[in-house]
C-alpha cells in the first residue's frame, strides 16, 4: 500500500518533471539572435527538423553517437581516465542494478525464471554492482575535496544528487545486512515454507542457521552439537536451499552484518528490517521524483545534446533550431567543474574572486538570466565582468566532458548583457560624460583616495606625475588626440589628464574619453621628456574608473530597488 | 635551442595559420617548442584589474621557471604584458609578494630568470640573419612590403626592451632577408587600431584605415606583420567592414613570407587561410610552388 502510493507519486512527479524540462528548452532564451521566437515556433521547426532528420543518412551517424560517445562517454575518455573509469563502471552498475534488482519482477524473473533475490549470481551481482556505484560515488566526493576550485564551486545540487546516491546504496547494504541476521524473517519464513512453529522441529534448523547463516536468535542457539547441526542441514536442504545461497557470496553485507552482529538482537526485537525497507525504497522514490530536477537529467540531455551538436565544431549562425540547441546544450552541464580547470582566465577568478569568471559557474548565471530571472546574488555587474574576461579561447567548448559547445553560449550571452546594458565598462562610461560620473562617484560617496593595500596605485604616487612640466610632446604625438572632430575627439589630451591629477582631479580623469580612448601604443610615455609614464598612468585611471563603475553600478541598482520598494510601501499606505 | 611556445588565446581559433607557419620556420632553422596548457597573458583583462594581470602573467613565467625553460612568443601583445609584469615584479617588492602569495597556493614561485621573447626577436638575436639567409632558396623577388612593427613590441621600450624604439630596423633587415624589398613609411610604427577594437570600433577602423592609405602610398604591395592581434585587424576586421576598401595591400604574417622564401610547404603556411588575399599573391605562390615542383623533380632525377 505504503510502497505503491510513494511509487506512483513519485513516477507521476517524475513524469511531470521530464514534460517541464522538455518544455523548458522551448522557452529558454539567450542571445539577441533568438530574442522573440515563441515556444510554439521553436517546437514547429525542431519537429520539421527532425522529421527530415530520420529521412536522411545523418541518422547513421546519430546512432554512432548515441552508442560510442553516450554509451561508452568517449568525451569524457579523452578528459580523464581515470574519472571516464568511475564513472562508467557508476553509470553501468547503476542501470544494472536498477534493470535487475529495483525492476526484478518486471525484467530479471521474466528473464530467468529461477531467479530468486538471495540467489547467486544475483546475490553476488547485487553486491558488486553496489559497491562499483558507491566507489564511483567516494570517487567523485574525493575528486571535489581535493580539487582546489570545486571545494567552493560544489553547490546543492551537486551535494544532493551525492547524498541520494550514496543513501540508496549505502541503505540498501544495510537492509541485506540486518536481513541476513533476522530471526523474525527467518520465523516468517518457516512458518511460510515448513508450515510449522513447533520449537522442537524447527530447533536443528535455528542451530544450522545460526552457525551457517549467521542468523542471530534472542535466545542463544546450542551449535556444538554436530548431530543436531546435520538434523539442520537435512531440513535446510529439504525446504531452504533450492532459494538461499550461501551469505558469503553478499560480500559487502555479509561482513557487514558480522561487524553489527553484537547489536543483532535489540535490532531484530524493532524490526530494524522493516524500517530500513521503507528507507531504502522511499529514498529510491524520492530519487526518481527528484530525476527531472537534479544532476541525474544529464542521462537525458547529454546524448541529446550530443546528438543535436552532431559533431559541429561551430554553430551555424542562422539555424533556426539555435536557441533550442543552446538550451539543450545548458541542460547538458553536469557542474562537472573541467571546463574551469582549464579556463585560461582563472588567475582572474583567484585576484577577483568571481565564480561568474569561471566557465561552469558563468554557465548557472547565464542559464538563469535565459530564464527570464536575474542573476544570483552575486549581481549583474559580476556576472557582467565575468562574461566579458573570457578571451574566447575555446579551451571549455574542447574540454567539456557534455559536449556543450559553450563558445556559442558565451557569444549570446554577452550579447544579452549588452541588450540589457549590462555590457563592458567601455560602453558603460560612455553613456555619461566625465563630469557626470564625477558627480556620482562622489554621490554615491566612493572614496577618492587611494585604498592602501591595493598594489596599484603605486603608479598614482604624486611622485609619479608631479615632475609633469605641461610640455604637451605626449598629446603632440598621441594618435587619438589627433583625430578628426567628426570621430568625436576626446575632450581632454594626456597632458590636461596630467594636469587635472596634479590638481588631484582623479575622478574627472577616470570618466574621461582620453582616458577609456587610448589606444595604449604607449608613444606618449616613450616621448616624455622627463620620464612620465603616461600610457601606464591611463592603465591605472582605467582600472580605477572601471573599480568606481562597479560600485556605482551597485549602489544604483540597490538604490532602485529600495525606490521599487518604497513606491509599493507607499501605494499600499494610500490605498 | 629549446623554448616553452607561448601562443596565446586567441591564435588556435582565430589565425591557425600564424601558429603552423611560426612552428614551421622555427623547426626549420633548428628551434625546438616545448607545449604546455598556459593560461592567458592577462593582456586584456589590464584596463580592469592591473593584480590580475600580473598574476596571469606571473602564473606563466613561473610555469616557465619550474620547467627551466625560457618562454617564445609570437604575439606582441603577449610579449609585451609578459614583459610589462615582469617589470613590475622585478621593481616592486609588495607586488611581488602579493602575486607570490597567489602562486604559492599552486606551488608555484616567481623569481628572476626566466626571458620572454618574441619570435622576431629570436629570429633575429638567437638565430641571426646570417644563418636564415643560408636557409633562402626562393628569394621573394618583386614584392614591396611595409613592415608593420606594432606597438606593444616595442614601447615602452624601457620595459620590452626589443630595438631602438625611435628607429627600429629590426623588421625591416627580417623582411629583407627574404630577398623582398621594403619601403619606408612615416605610420610603420603607429597603432594599428585593435586595443580599441570592441571597445570604440569607429576610432579603431579610422587607424587602420590611415594606416593603410600611408603605406599605400608609400607604394607597398602588401603589410607585413608579426602579431596575433594586428593581424586579425588588418585581416579579419578589415574584411568584415564594407567601406574599407583597401584590399590591394593585403597582411602577411611573417613567417609565411619567411616560409615562402625558405620553399616550405603549401599546407603549413595555409596563405589561403588569410581572408584579404590579393591577385598577384596567389599568382606569386602558384608560379613559386611550380618552381618548387620543378625543382624537385629535377633533384629526384638526380639522386
Ligand atoms: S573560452 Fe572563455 S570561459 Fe572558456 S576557457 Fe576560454 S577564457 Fe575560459
Ligand atoms: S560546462 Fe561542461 S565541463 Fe563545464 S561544468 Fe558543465 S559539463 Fe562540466
Ligand atoms: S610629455 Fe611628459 S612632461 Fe610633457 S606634458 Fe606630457 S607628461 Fe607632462
Ligand atoms: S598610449 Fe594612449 S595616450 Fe599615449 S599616445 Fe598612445 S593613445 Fe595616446
Amino acid at each position: 500500500m505504503v510502497y505503491n502510493i510513494t511509487l506512483y507519486l513519485s513516477l507521476s512527479i517524475c513524469v511531470f518533471g521530464l514534460m517541464y524540462r522538455i518544455f523548458r528548452w522551448f522557452s529558454l532564451s539567450i542571445g539577441p539572435d533568438v530574442e522573440g521566437e515563441s515556444a510554439a515556433g521553436r517546437m514547429r521547426t525542431a519537429c520539421k527538423t527532425m522529421l527530415r532528420f530520420f529521412f536522411s543518412r545523418r541518422i547513421l551517424n546519430f546512432l554512432k553517437i548515441f552508442f560510442v560517445d553516450s554509451l561508452f562517454q568517449t568525451r569524457l575518455f579523452q578528459t580523464s581516465k581515470a574519472r571516464w573509469l568511475f564513472h562508467i563502471l557508476l553509470f553501468h552498475a547503476f542501470v544494472l542494478l536498477v534493470f535487475m534488482h529495483a525492476m526484478d519482477d518486471q525484467i530479471t524473473r521474466v528473464l530467468f525464471s529461477e531467479y530468486e533475490s538471495t540467489l547467486n549470481p544475483f546475490m553476488f551481482l547485487r553486491n558488486l554492482f553496489g559497491i562499483l556505484v558507491l566507489l564511483g560515488v567516494v570517487f567523485f566526493i574525493l575528486r571535489r575535496i581535493r580539487q582546489k576550485p570545486f571545494q567552493k564551486a560544489t553547490n546543492r545540487t551537486d551535494l544532493a544528487a551525492i547524498l541520494i546516491l550514496s543513501s540508496i546504496l549505502l541503505s540498501g547494504f544495510l537492509l541485506e545486512a540486518v536481513q541476513i541476521f533476522s530471526s523474525p524473517i527467518f520465523d516468517e519464513m518457516v512458518l511460510e515454507y515448513m508450515r510449522t512453529d513447533d520449537p522442537e522441529e524447527t530447533a536443528p534448523l535455528e542451530s544450522y542457521w545460526a552457525k551457517e547463516y549467521g542468523v542471530v536468535f534472542p535466545k542463544a542457539v546450542d551449535i556444538g552439537q554436530p548431530e543436531r547441526i546435520s538434523a539442520g542441514q537435512m531440513i535446510h536442504e529439504e525446504n531452504c536451499a533450492s532459494c538461499h545461497s550461501r551469505p558469503e557470496s553478499a560480500f559487502v553485507s555479509y561482513p557487514l552484518s558480522i561487524h553489527m552482529r553484537s547489536f543483532a538482537r535489540a535490532l531484530n526485537s524493532i524490526r530494524a528490517d522493516i524500517w530500513l525497507h521503507y528507507f531504502h525504497f522511499i529514498i529510491c522514490f524520492i530519487g526518481l521524483a527528484y530525476l527531472p530536477f537534479s544532476k541525474f537529467f544529464h542521462m537525458i540531455s547529454i546524448p541529446l545534446n550530443l546528438m543535436i551538436r552532431n559533431g559541429e565544431s561551430r554553430p551555424e549562425e542562422d539555424d533556426p533550431n539555435n536557441a533550442v540547441k543552446r538550451s539543450i546544450g545548458m541542460d547538458a552541464c553536469t557542474h562537472c567543474g573541467v571546463c574551469s580547470l582549464h579556463c585560461s582566465v582563472m588567475p582572474i577568478y583567484r585576484v577577483t574572486g568571481n565564480p561568474n569568471v569561471l566557465p561552469s559557474e558563468k554557465l548557472l548565471s547565464v542559464k538563469k538570466i535565459a530564464s527570464g530571472k536575474p542573476p544570483d546574488k552575486t549581481g549583474w555587474t559580476a556576472v557582467s565582468d565575468g562574461n566579458f574576461a573570457c578571451t574566447d579561447c575555446f579551451r571549455c567548448t574542447k574540454v567539456c566532458p557534455s559536449g556543450i559547445h559553450l563558445h556559442d553560449l558565451w557569444q549570446a550571452s554577452k550579447k544579452e548583457l549588452e541588450r540589457r546594458d549590462h555590457g563592458k565598462s567601455d560602453q558603460l562610461i560612455r553613456k555619461r560624460s566625465a563630469s557626470q560620473w564625477e558627480g556620482l562617484f562622489e554621490k554615491y560617496d566612493i572614496p577618492g583616495s587611494p585604498d592602501p593595500d591595493d598594489l596599484l596605485l603605486r603608479n598614482m604616487a604624486p611622485e609619479t606625475f608631479s615632475a609633469c612640466v605641461q610640455c604637451t610632446v605626449c598629446s603632440n604625438v598621441c594618435p587619438v588626440v589627433s583625430l578628426p572632430v567628426s570621430l568625436s575627439s576626446p575632450e581632454i589630451t594626456p597632458q590636461q589628464v596630467m594636469n587635472l591629477l596634479r590638481l588631484d582631479m582623479k575622478e574627472l580623469a577616470m570618466g574621461s574619453r582620453m582616458v577609456w580612448d587610448c589606444m595604449t601604443c604607449y608613444m606618449c610615455q616613450e616621448h616624455c621628456p622627463q620620464g612620465i609614464r603616461v600610457a601606464d598612468i591611463l592603465y591605472e585611471l582605467r582600472n580605477m574608473g572601471a573599480d568606481r563603475l562597479q560600485k556605482v553600478r551597485l549602489m544604483e541598482s540597490v538604490s532602485s530597488e529600495k525606490k521599487a520598494d518604497s513606491d509599493s510601501a507607499s501605494e499600499r499606505n494610500k490605498k | 635551442m629549446k623554448f616553452l611556445f607561448f601562443a596565446g588565446c586567441k591564435i588556435e581559433n582565430y589565425l591557425k595559420q600564424y601558429e603552423t607557419s611560426s612552428r614551421a620556420v622555427l623547426n626549420e632553422l633548428g628551434v625546438e617548442l616545448i607545449d604546455m596548457e598556459l593560461n592567458c597573458c592577462g593582456y586584456p583583462i589590464r584596463h580592469q584589474n592591473m593584480v590580475a594581470s600580473i598574476l596571469s602573467a606571473a602564473r606563466n613565467l613561473a610555469v616557465a621557471s619550474k620547467l627551466h625553460l625560457d618562454i617564445l612568443t609570437p604575439c606582441k601583445c603577449c610579449f609585451g604584458n609578459l614583459k610589462y609584469a615582469i617589470s613590475r615584479l622585478r621593481e616592486d617588492a609588495e607586488v611581488r609578494k602579493k602575486i607570490n602569495l597567489f602562486l604559492e597556493k599552486e606551488g608555484l614561485f616567481w623569481e628572476e630568470g626566466v626571458q620572454v621573447k618574441h619570435l622576431l626577436s629570436v629570429l633575429y638575436h638567437d638565430i641571426g640573419l646570417n644563418a636564415i639567409r643560408t636557409r633562402i632558396k626562393n628569394p621573394i623577388q618583386g614584392l614591396k612590403i611595409a613592415p608593420h612593427y606594432g606597438c606593444h613590441a616595442l614601447r615602452p621600450s624601457r620595459v620590452v626592451q626589443f630595438d631602438n624604439p625611435l628607429a627600429p630596423t629590426l623588421f625591416e633587415e627580417l623582411v629583407e632577408v627574404t630577398g623582398a624589398e621594403t619601403v619606408s613609411w612615416s605610420r610603420r610604427l603607429e597603432c594599428c587600431g585593435n586595443p580599441l577594437w570592441e571597445r570604440n570600433n569607429s576610432l579603431s577602423l579610422y587607424m587602420m584605415q590611415k594606416k593603410l592609405e600611408n603605406a599605400q602610398d608609400a607604394g607597398a604591395d602588401f603589410i607585413c606583420v608579426a602579431c596575433t592581434y594586428c593581424q586579425i585587424q588588418f585581416d579579419q576586421v578589415r574584411a568584415s567592414q564594407p567601406q574599407n576598401t583597401h584590399y590591394g595591400l593585403p597582411s602577411i604574417l611573417y613567417p609565411q613570407l619567411l616560409g615562402l622564401s625558405m620553399g616550405l610547404e603549401r599546407d603549413v603556411l595555409m596563405i589561403e587561410k588569410n581572408v584579404i588575399d590579393s591577385q598577384h599573391l596567389t599568382r606569386y605562390c602558384r608560379s613559386y610552388h611550380q618552381g618548387v615542383n620543378e625543382q624537385r623533380s629535377k633533384g629526384g632525377k638526380n639522386g
